[in-house]
């Protein structure tokens, strides 16, 4: 557990970078820090591994004051990322890797197979050949892999991360995100992760702690700094896209209905027309046997058909459909991509379980998004 | 040492015809005043080569800026003093001092002063260049500012100090050759004593001297380039050394 206390730092000159700041974060969650340039979030970062001396507060990790602590010692201790990643030129991603377990004197084998491990965990496969490369034989994507690796080196329970997927083309910083975000779930590290980009925040962080002109202005879950902005400030960095953005925090499990009536494409128009009729809706699933989607019917399509026609033959079959671990923005698009309107859900094997509806998604957004003014 | 002086009736036409006879018949002499040449320029930039890199790490020591500047410009004056000049002024320092005043002793030392500028600046160039972010994450990972130093800032420095080191060599092969004048022997033996002799055999051994000279030059950039791409770190060889 890391804690801030009351943290301040005042340069020389008389700037404060950072006023004032109080900050818990628990032990196994990954708090970012996040914020317009300038706003003291790095500063903050490196007071917590003494890069940068607190000017006043304090800060303890788990329970013990940083100042009392060797620095080095204290670092060696706190797994370290930053955006330039900083790999050393001259040696290879092994020792790279093996740096501060070798700073521990860790003995060769212990150190190797540290490295393997480690190599395989950031997807450098085979690290046998990896391992023996050089930061300059690898590209972008694969030296912030190695820079992940190296802050991991001794299992820290604590990681520092400055943007340390800052300065990767886009497609590759999202598969990235997605990799440690599974490599967490597995680690389940105590981590204090700077950036500037929201949308990298909301989809990594357990909490988010947004800072302007070094006071740490909110603080909470992503949904909560979401759905209840504390001022104009906040407001406007989370984007009046807040919505759309709350969505991505969303998956379609938690928001599917599973309560409309569905039919069998084996029935006749005139009893699917029937059923609608005794539920009171206008549109009906259409499930196979086996449990797959099949497509939809509604009510206007099928009052002008000849009523002894199967289902089967008239049904109109979807193209798309959404999966239960589906964020709520990427079914809202296929929502809006699709005739229907309606998005039928199906999990892992395929299998029919659920609907979601623009009704649905309104009344969800209502509920949870919707500020009182 | 002993010249071999041999009489006119093997004279040609040509002096460089006749210096390269010469050469090839005294062949043992310029190797003895190679040998003499090159043991002053060891001894000399050896010497530099302490004093200048361990001068290069101090200044290039956080709050040492000024102190940078100071050292820098100082070397930077050391070798705009020539070579005569230089001479002198050592000998009138080692003669107040009581030691003599000739010969091997003042030679090595100018030579190591006019050494001193490439090596301290590339050292302390290489050291304060050292990329930012690798120094961060050097440090944020533990490394105490001597680790940092011996671990990260000289071997990435190793290159940049062998290139000054190739370059103090090679001049100092030059200069080396006006330390025959105070009697320290070496190459430039020739060229004074061919100065000094009239006729086709003094022409002979200025050629003779001079092109040794030149030659030596020519052998310690290649070895010492050779010296300097095996000093550098495979991961920075013929890449970007940036991270």
């Amino acid at each position: 557990m890391i804690t801030l206390d009351n943290v301040s730092k005042m340069y020389a000159g008389g700037t404060e970078a950072v006023k004032e700041v109080t900050l818990e974060i628990p032990k196994g969650e990954l708090c970012i820090l996040v914020g317009p340039s300038g706003c003291g979030k790095t500063t903050t970062l490196r007071m917590i591994n003494r890069l940068i001396s607190l000017s006043s507060g304090r800060i303890l990790l788990n329970e013990r004051d940083i100042n009392q602590m060797d620095p080095n010692e204290l670092r060696r201790g706190i797994g370290y990322a930053i955006q330039e990643i900083g790999l050393f030129p001259h040696m290879t991603v092994e020792y790279n890797v093996a740096a501060v377990p070798r700073l521990l004197g860790w003995p060769r084998e212990k150190w190797r197979s540290r490295v393997k491990e480690l190599l395989e965990l950031v997807g450098l496969t085979p690290p046998e050949e990896f391992g023996k490369r050089y930061p300059s034989e690898l590209s972008g994507g694969q030296r912030q892999r190695v820079g992940v690796a190296r802050c991991l080196g001794a299992d820290p329970p604590v990681l520092l991360m400055d943007e340390p997927f800052g300065a990767i083309d886009p497609i590759t910083r999202e598969r990235l995100q997605d990799e440690f975000l599974r490599i967490q779930e597995e680690i389940q590290k105590t981590i204090v992760f700077v950036t500037h980009d929201l949308q990298e925040g909301l989809k990594l962080g357990d909490r988010i702690a947004l800072m302007r002109d070094g006071y740490l202005i909110q603080e909470g879950k992503p949904a909560e700094l979401l759905a209840k902005p504390k001022d104009d400030f906040v407001r406007n960095f989370v984007g009046t896209d807040r919505t759309l953005k709350a969505l991505t925090l969303v998956r379609l499990r938690e928001v599917l209905d599973d309560s409309p009536p569905t039919t069998e494409p084996e029935v006749t128009v005139s009893q699917a027309l029937q059923k609608m009729e005794d539920h009171g809706v206008r549109f009906l699933p259409v499930v196979n046997g086996d449990g797959s989607f099949a497509g939809w019917v509604n009510r206007g399509g099928l009052r002008n058909l000849d009523g002894d026609k199967q289902v089967s033959e008239v049904l109109m079959r979807a193209r798309k459909v959404g999966r239960r671990d589906m964020p709520v923005n990427e079914a809202l698009s296929l929502m809006l991509e699709s005739a229907i309107g309606n998005l039928a859900v199906v999990d892992r094997h395929d299998k029919y379980v659920g609907v979601l509806t623009f009704r649905r998604l309104y009344d969800i957004v209502q509920e949870n998004y919707l500020e009182e003014e | 040492m002993r010249v071999d002086d041999r009489p006119a009736e093997l004279y040609s036409d040509d002096v460089l015809q006749d210096s390269w006879t010469w050469a090839i018949n005294n062949w043992e002499a310029i190797w003895v005043l190679t040998v003499q040449h090159l043991r002053i320029i060891l001894v000399a930039n050896g010497a530099g080569v302490v004093v200048g890199v361990l001068l290069g790490i101090f200044i290039s020591g956080q709050g040492r800026e000024r102190l940078a500047d100071l050292i820098l410009y100082l070397t930077g004056m050391l070798i705009t003093i020539p070579s005569l000049a230089m001479y002198g002024i050592l000998m009138a320092i080692l003669g107040a001092m009581g030691l003599s005043r000739i010969g091997f002793v003042p030679a090595v030392i100018a030579l190591a002063l006019y050494g001193l500028l490439p090596i301290v600046r590339n050292t302390y160039t290489a050291i304060v260049e050292v990329p930012q972010a690798v120094i961060d994450a050097g440090r944020g990972m533990g490394m105490s500012e001597r680790q940092l130093l011996i671990k990260i800032k000289l071997p990435l420095a190793v290159p940049v100090i062998m290139a000054g080191v190739r370059q103090a060599v090679v001049m100092n092969v030059g200069i080396a050759a006006i330390a025959a004048w105070i009697g320290a022997g070496g190459l430039g033996q020739l060229m004074f004593r061919g100065i000094q002799e009239p006729g086709r055999m003094g022409s002979i051994l200025v050629v003779v001297g001079s092109v040794s000279v030149a030659m030596l030059a020519i052998v310690s950039d290649f070895v010492l380039g050779a010296l300097e791409y095996l000093a550098t770190p495979r991961g920075l060889r013929g890449g970007a050394r940036s991270s």
